[in-house]
């Protein structure tokens, strides 16, 4: 690696700690930020937890494929380090000085040289490392096929011809020789993001985990419905083979303190996870597969989840059993699973059998992690996670360590997304940023122009060991091919991506004068990227290039029917030469950037990104709707944590309002907006005399929060014993007397939640009542409090709150939407009556004081119009809808607008903070760069056939065309995103889509149906 | 025509209101003021009366009439003595500009520079009594001036948010009627209806009124409006129109030019009112076919 020495000689630079999602967020932030990174992991491949799922919430879709280009991309990027197999030894130092030993074991492998080619896998199946899970379908070392890095790795314990195995890999790349390597670095700071484990239900003997081999854990049924596990997708019994009829997951396996050695925090990711597993069950499967989950609350307090439950209940039929079985037996002779639970109103016991139980079980930290924490000095909690500042939950209790991901508490996808960025924003904010020289002027020669000369094809195709060559003959292919027109060189590579083959194909390039390439080989997708950069360096237009996947569309797909195999080949080469003589010259759009940033919201969040930002010397413009700075946390005392919310925001405010580098305007409404992302232009007016003024800027942070809800009903503003859970901690702050003399106070849960006019949980409410009784408790141990609830939802360690509060008798009872609780007004007081569930009767209470859990809401008119004006989408429920919801949690769809806080869904001060740092991240990344690159597909008007006739410009979901002074539809490249949907709709065919011209789809498919044709 | 003459022969005039720009890039005021040639009667130009510093209205002025586009320059007592007004004024007439509109002070504090100090040496009714002076020939001192300049003096009506404030600022008005007003310009009218009762007392003046039109550019500036100033009656009616519609800037226009139109029957012209949308003013004047 080039920049080894550069890594290796200064302190300035920032070391990850574990290659997870969260890990590698952070190190591509930091890398894109031009700071430099050393990654490790002590596996032998980057991807953690998440390489393992089939599928993810709430979209189901499998985002392997999106995540894994990232994964192979980290490696590429020049800022980065990976270090595989390696620990953390030991440190010394503090923030900006740390020196790390890392300890690196040996892999027996070169990676330089390894092409993933599987030939080693092949010939010495019991070399390799197997992989823990239910992964028995082969033995694999590579984890997946898209794994980072793109190589094997061999358990020479575990091998008994060591020459044989070396002579085996015709890469060269086996080093029996390879030893363990001690290093120590230097690096500014750390981001720990090791990740965590899942509990294990071995010892838990009623759920026969450990006997009962169709008890398994969420995790491997992930594994069993995964195409890439060990059923290869098949949904089947591990003790028969065959397809369950009956299957059921029991919720709070490890969590919540329930069982021997079990957290006594809820593992937060575990309620939505059996949901999507039943869910993609039905999907699959529909009527033949039963679905039960037993549950004790559901807990889908997320983004939109709650509208995942009801589709799991209403859509699906997913049965749900709020219910803890009692035990898991499989009686002598039967091959089904007998579960023995009771339901809340009866005292019967019941026994129903199944077919599968899938144990949700719950996270915990790794002995790895803990040990780890050790090393590093940072203080831990009770529960073994890390202690961290309570506004800001990446920081950890040594200055310059940061945690994130599911180390730090337990945690989904989105939110381990969050927190890395979050933890790059902290450990990148100390260190300047390291520019690397453009290697291009040297290293690349002036691109040809071919425009003139006649298509000259070479065409390389590759045997990848015995991947192609093993199915096909390649020579005879070779041969096949030279015969095509056009083609003046056509040659078998071996493996074509290995550094001598590139090497040679340039050469070939060169002296032949070659000016089209095909490459009849594996993926583009994994491999476009590498041959682009070749023709480059050959001195060709990277894009006159074409790729025909002979090896996983072929001979991967065919292995037992080689004649099918060749002439499946034999078209798709074919095709990709014909297109590749289509081929055009392309460049890649870009634009120079302007690096100011606009904030549009004045809460915590916006206020915490622009000093982020501003900190680094960024311009950063403030937008605040109202006339003071704060937002809602204005309204708010404490956290559940205890930290004293009014301190922190003032802190905020007064920094933001000295910074030099933020101008803060109030009373400000944003009118009009126009640019692309890098060179936007905003129109606002503020003040009482509506001042009118414009922004450039190159980037937008959308942190406009939400407002506190207020549904009329349960007598709020009519009563002067009910109020909202604000209004309830203003008053203990202020009249605390009054507080003193409440003898019974009553809350309600989801009020103007979960209901069918606004469906979603608002999150943070279970929390506050829970924060907000214990606090009433200080005041006035005397109360008696009574909390209604549906589903306490005090996930990750509010939990533990939840418990303390039952256990200073605070009374929690269930209600049901079809059975809400009536209140009546009785002078001062309010009588409140309620179905309890467990006495199966009427209860009412006279209440001092009934506590509405109201929640948030989006302020509508507010977001639809900055909506409208920035031409963003929303959720329906009108918060801003990010480009991913998984993996992209605050990047919105269109680039150079990023989302924060309460605008992208209800959240804790916490969470909004790590938001925001993940958005300061974000914004980092692109405002590290000069220019923004747009690439090449885009859509092109020929202004000759063009008839003005607006269909382009009506079907554009960007808006981007529009009719020129000339009289034809224009299309900004800058502003195209390359959809499509315009070329297809031109009822005149004047719009092509470069990179996928009419012409070169034509022409392979002219190919492709010849022979029927014929 | 110009201005005085459009009012002194009854008919409908037509303004519209320009910022200088705060910093030096005139640009778009030069380049707004030229597309509006030959649709309105004048261009207003308004001080730093709302507070923000920025280029002053008398350079912005000179710049317009340089561009054969009639204007009005607002002056202020905020942030002058009398001496000071007294030399801008002279220096008005010789570069050009007649017509000075007698404005009202945001608070200091109101402003982007609010620890400035407030002078307010004299008040609007001195001061439009001082211009009055200088056209006779002498200044606040009663020294005589080596040429006396000459002026058409229009005077601002403050907001209002009830009956009584409303009372309050027409006697106000009233009172610069006296001082040497010849013509006032009423806050913003959303429904020349519901505003009949105020146009009407403002009739009973005795000089032209000219309606304030306030392009809405959102639905967001609408509700802020609705809320800081009752006085406006923007009325929910209204603001569903705007929420309602699927594209707000249009909607805005159609409403401004509308309200122009229903004025012309009911006062002598309009000032319309776009702060940084000068380059819709065009659009407006379609809608109310002008």
């Amino acid at each position: 690696m080039q920049n080894s020495n550069r890594l290796h000689t200064t302190k300035n630079k920032v070391l990850v700690v574990g290659g997870g999602l969260g890990g590698i967020r952070t190190a591509l932030d930091l890398a894109e930020a031009e700071k430099d990174v050393i990654l490790v992991d002590r596996d032998y491949t980057i991807g953690g937890l998440m390489t393992l799922l089939d599928r993810t919430f709430p979209t189901n879709n499998c985002d392997l494929c999106t995540i894994s280009p990232h994964l192979s991309e980290s490696s590429r990027q020049e800022h980065i380090e990976l270090l595989t197999m390696t620990e953390v030894v030991a440190v010394k130092g503090s923030k900006g000085d740390f020196s790390v030993t890392l300890k690196t074991a040996p892999r027996y492998i070169n990676l330089e040289k390894c092409t993933a080619c599987g030939d080693c896998l092949k010939a010495f199946p019991e070399c390799v490392r197997f992989h823990a899970g239910l992964d028995h379908r082969a033995p694999t070392c590579m984890r997946y096929p898209q794994a980072t890095p793109q190589a094997f790795s061999i358990d020479l314990a575990r091998c008994t011809d060591v020459q044989a195995l070396v002579a085996v890999c015709p890469a060269g790349a086996i080093n029996p020789d390879d030893m363990a390597i001690t290093r120590e670095i230097g690096c500014s700071s750390i981001v720990l993001s090791p990740g965590a484990e899942l509990f294990d239900p071995s010892h838990l003997d009623y759920l026969g985990y450990s006997t009962f081999p169709d008890v398994v854990t969420s995790l491997e049924y992930e594994r069993i419905l995964s195409a890439s596990g060990p059923t290869g997708g098949k949904l089947l019994r591990p003790s028969t083979g065959e397809q369950p009829k009956k299957v059921a997951w029991i919720q709070c396996i490890g969590s919540r303190g329930l069982q021997k050695g079990a957290g006594a925090f809820c593992s937060n990711a575990c309620c939505m996870f059996a949901l999507k597993e039943a869910i993609v069950t039905k999907e699959r499967f529909q009527e033949d597969i039963e679905t039960t989950i037993f549950y004790m609350d559901m807990r889908t307090f997320g983004k939109d989840y709650e509208l995942y439950l009801n589709r799991a209940k209403d859509d699906y039929g997913v049965r749900f059993l709020r219910s803890r079985p009692h035990s898991i037996i499989q009686p002598e002779g039967s091959d089904t699973l007998n579960i023995t639970y009771t339901i809340e109103d009866s005292t019967k016991q019941l026994t129903e059998d199944f077919d599968m139980v899938v144990l949700a079980t719950g996270f915990k930290t790794s002995a790895e992690s803990r040990q780890l924490a050790g090393v590093m000095g940072i203080a831990m909690n009770e529960d073994f996670f890390p202690v961290t500042d309570v506004f800001n939950p990446v920081a950890s209790s040594v200055p310059g360590i940061y945690v994130a991901g599911t180390f730090e508490s337990p945690k989904d996808i989105p939110e381990t997304m969050v927190q890395g960025s979050a933890a790059a924003c902290m450990a990148g904010a100390d260190l300047p940023a390291v520019r690397i020289d453009p290697e291009e002027d040297v290293d690349q020669p002036r691109e040809r122009d071919v425009s003139q000369e006649e298509p000259k094809v070479g065409v390389f195709i590759c045997d990848c060991g015995d991947n192609i060559g093993g199915v096909i003959n390649v020579e005879e292919l070779v041969a096949e091919v030279a015969t095509l027109p056009y083609v003046a060189v056509a040659r078998a590579e071996g493996h074509g991506c290995s550094r001598v083959s590139m090497e040679e194909i340039r050469q070939t390039i060169i002296a032949e004068g070659l000016n089209r390439v095909v490459i009849g080989g594996c993926s583009p997708r994994t491999h476009q990227g590498k041959f682009q950069e070749l023709l480059a360096k050959a001195g060709i237009n990277k894009y006159l290039l074409e790729i025909a996947n002979i090896r996983d569309q072929s001979t991967w797909v065919h292995t037992g029917n080689p004649a099918e195999a060749v002439d499946k080949a034999r078209d798709l080469l074919r095709m990709a030469v014909a297109a590749v003589v289509k081929a055009q010259p392309l460049s890649d759009q870009s634009l120079p950037i302007n690096k100011n940033v606009l904030v549009v919201g004045g809460g915590i969040s916006g206020m915490t990104a622009a000093l982020r930002l501003a900190d680094q010397g960024v311009q950063v413009y403030l937008v605040e709707k109202s006339d003071k700075l704060g937002g809602i946390a204005n309204q708010l005392v404490k956290t559940i944590e205890g930290g004293d919310v009014q301190l922190f925001v003032a802190d905020l405010i007064a920094r933001v309002q000295n910074h030099p580098q933020i101008q803060v305007f109030t009373r400000a409404l944003i009118v009009d907006h126009s640019g692309m992302p890098g060179m936007f232009k905003t129109g606002m007016q503020s003040g009482p005399q509506m001042f009118y003024r414009q922004i450039e800027h190159g980037i937008t942070i959308l942190a406009s929060g939400a407002k506190a809800n207020r549904p009329a009903g349960y007598l709020l503003d009519q009563s002067p014993a009910v109020h909202t859970q604000l209004e309830t901690q203003q008053l203990m702050g202020s009249q605390p007397e009054v507080v003193r003399n409440w003898d019974n106070v009553v809350m309600f849960q989801c009020v103007g939640s979960r209901i069918p006019e606004n469906p979603n949980c608002s999150r943070i409410c279970c929390q506050t009542a829970i924060k907000n009784a214990l606090a009433i408790l200080e005041i006035n141990p005397e109360a008696r409090i009574f909390i209604l609830y549906r589903d306490m939802r005090t996930y990750g360690f509010h939990e533990e709150y939840y418990q303390k509060a039952r256990e200073k008798g605070v009374i929690f009872s269930r209600y049901t939407l079809d059975r809400p609780p009536v209140t009546t007004a009785a002078g001062e007081q309010v009588e409140v009556s309620y179905y309890d569930t467990i006495l199966s009767q009427e209860v009412t209470i006279v209440a001092d004081a009934l506590c509405l859990s109201t929640g948030m809401v989006s302020d509508d008119d507010s977001t639809e119009e900055l909506a409208m004006i920035f031409k963003l989408p929303r959720t329906a429920d009108g918060y801003f809808l990010e480009d991913h919801v998984k993996l992209r949690p605050v990047d919105m769809p269109v680039p150079g607008f990023f989302v924060a806080g309460a605008a992208h869904s209800p959240k804790l001060i916490k969470e909004s903070v790590s938001q925001a740092n993940a958005v300061a991240s974000r914004a980092r990344t692109m405002l590290a760069r000069d220019a923004i690159n747009l690439g090449a597909a885009t859509a092109r008007v020929d202004g000759k056939i063009c008839a003005a006739c607006l269909i382009c410009v009506r079907a554009c979901p960007f808006e981007v065309p529009f009719i020129n002074a000339d009289g034809y539809s224009e299309i900004d490249p800058a502003k195209c995103h390359g959809c499509g949907m315009c070329v297809a709709e031109c009822p005149a065919k004047a719009i092509q889509l470069m990179q996928f011209e009419d012409d070169r789809i034509l022409a392979k498919v002219e190919q492709l149906f010849e022979r029927i044709l014929a | 025509m110009s201005f005085q003459k459009r009012l002194a022969a009854d008919e409908f005039a037509v303004l519209a209101e320009m910022h200088t720009p705060k910093g030096i890039n005139i640009s778009r005021l030069v380049n707004d003021a030229r597309r509006l040639k030959g649709r309105v009667d004048a261009v207003v130009v308004p001080d730093m009366d709302n507070g923000i510093m920025r280029m002053s209205a008398l350079a912005g002025g000179v710049l317009l009439q340089q561009q054969g586009v009639e204007t009005i320059v607002h002056m202020y007592c905020r942030d002058r003595n009398r001496m000071a007004l007294q030399g801008d004024a002279l220096a008005a007439h010789v570069l050009g500009i007649q017509n000075i509109i007698i404005a009202n002070s945001v608070e200091m504090a109101d402003g982007d520079h609010s620890d400035a100090k407030v002078v307010d040496d004299l008040n609007e009714i001195e001061l439009i009594e001082a211009l009055m002076t200088l056209q006779q020939g002498k200044d606040m001192s009663g020294f005589d001036l080596d040429g006396a300049p000459d002026f058409s003096i229009g005077t601002s009506i403050g907001s209002f948010s009830d009956d009584k404030t409303m009372a309050a600022t027409l006697a106000t008005a009233k009172a610069r009627v006296a001082a040497g007003a010849g013509y006032v310009i009423t806050p913003p009218i959303f429904h020349p209806e519901v505003s009949e009762k105020f146009l009407n007392a403002a009739g009973e003046l005795g000089v032209p009124v000219i309606a304030t039109v306030f392009l809405l550019k959102s639905l967001a500036i609408a509700q802020y409006i609705a809320n800081s100033d009752p006085g406006a009656q923007i009325g929910d009616e209204l603001i569903r129109r705007i929420r309602k519609s699927s594209d707000r800037e249009q909607e805005g226009i159609k409403i401004a030019g509308e309200t122009v139109q229903a004025l012309k029957s009911r006062t002598q012209g309009v000032l319309i009112q776009t702060l940084g949308w000068e380059h819709k003013l065009p659009a407006i004047l379609d809608v109310a076919q002008l």
